[in-house]
């Protein structure tokens, strides 16, 4: 077995260990946004990595030239569907950014909520205000 | 060469598995959108493995309509829902 051989195992078990760490973050992840951020990696490590294993062991001109063909496709089309992907499911929740850490959540939303009013000092004292008119009222 | 391809076939198993379980479960459109994408990275990859396995180039052909393949219907997808919400 020579050092050829090593790297190109090497490259081959990396890229197959990249695409299994990122099933599983597909599968873990709380947001649809961070899924679609983990999906994006195998497109393009993974799959390099692979094709670098390949490249290594075949070794000819046609074949190093299709896998830089992937590699090229990859890198100009993943990026491209993950971005449309990520604008739709931001666009989905329709609302401020606010909304989106509230409904992110959907185990402790009152919390995220109320956290999200105290970190905005403005809004906070907002609320004070109408709720003190309220009170203090006729 | 064969654990090497046995070991790396096992790990692009694993996760398909679950990028098939996110695949089934997901709550919206989106995350089965990403869910797909993983597949269709392990399925090239699958390819690009049994290339190596077999030591021919003939498959790799196979893997660039794949890996355009699973652009268009991801950014199809996404560009279906945006003008189905209006």
């Amino acid at each position: 077995m020579s050092v050829a051989d090593v790297i190109a195992s090497i490259a081959l078990i990396a890229g197959s260990a990249t695409s299994l760490v990122a099933g599983i973050a597909v599968l873990r992840f709380p947001d649809a946004a961070s899924r679609v951020h983990a999906a994006t990696k195998p497109q393009l490590l993974g799959v390099v990595l692979l094709l670098i294993g390949l490249g290594i062991r075949l070794g000819s001109v046609a074949v190093i030239g299709v896998v830089a063909l992937i590699v090229l496709l990859q890198m100009m089309t993943a990026p491209v569907a993950a971005h449309l992907a990520v604008r739709e499911a931001l666009r989905s929740r329709a609302g401020s950014p606010a909304n989106a850490f509230a409904e992110a959540s959907d185990g402790d939303q009152p919390r995220i909520a109320r956290e999200l009013r105290d970190a905005d000092p403005d809004a906070d004292l907002d609320a004070d205000a109408d709720a003190d008119d309220g009170r203090g009222g006729p | 060469m064969t654990i090497v391809v046995l070991v790396s076939g096992l790990l692009l198993a694993s996760g398909a598995l679950a990028a098939a379980v996110r695949l089934i479960r997901g709550p919206g459109p989106i995350d089965r959108a990403a869910a797909m994408d993983v597949l269709v990275a392990i399925v090239v990859g699958a390819i690009v493995l049994a290339a190596a396995a077999s030591s021919s180039s003939v498959a790799l052909t196979i893997a660039v309509v794949v890996s355009l393949l699973g652009f268009v219907g991801s950014a199809g997808l996404a560009i279906l829902l945006r003008r189905s919400r209006g």
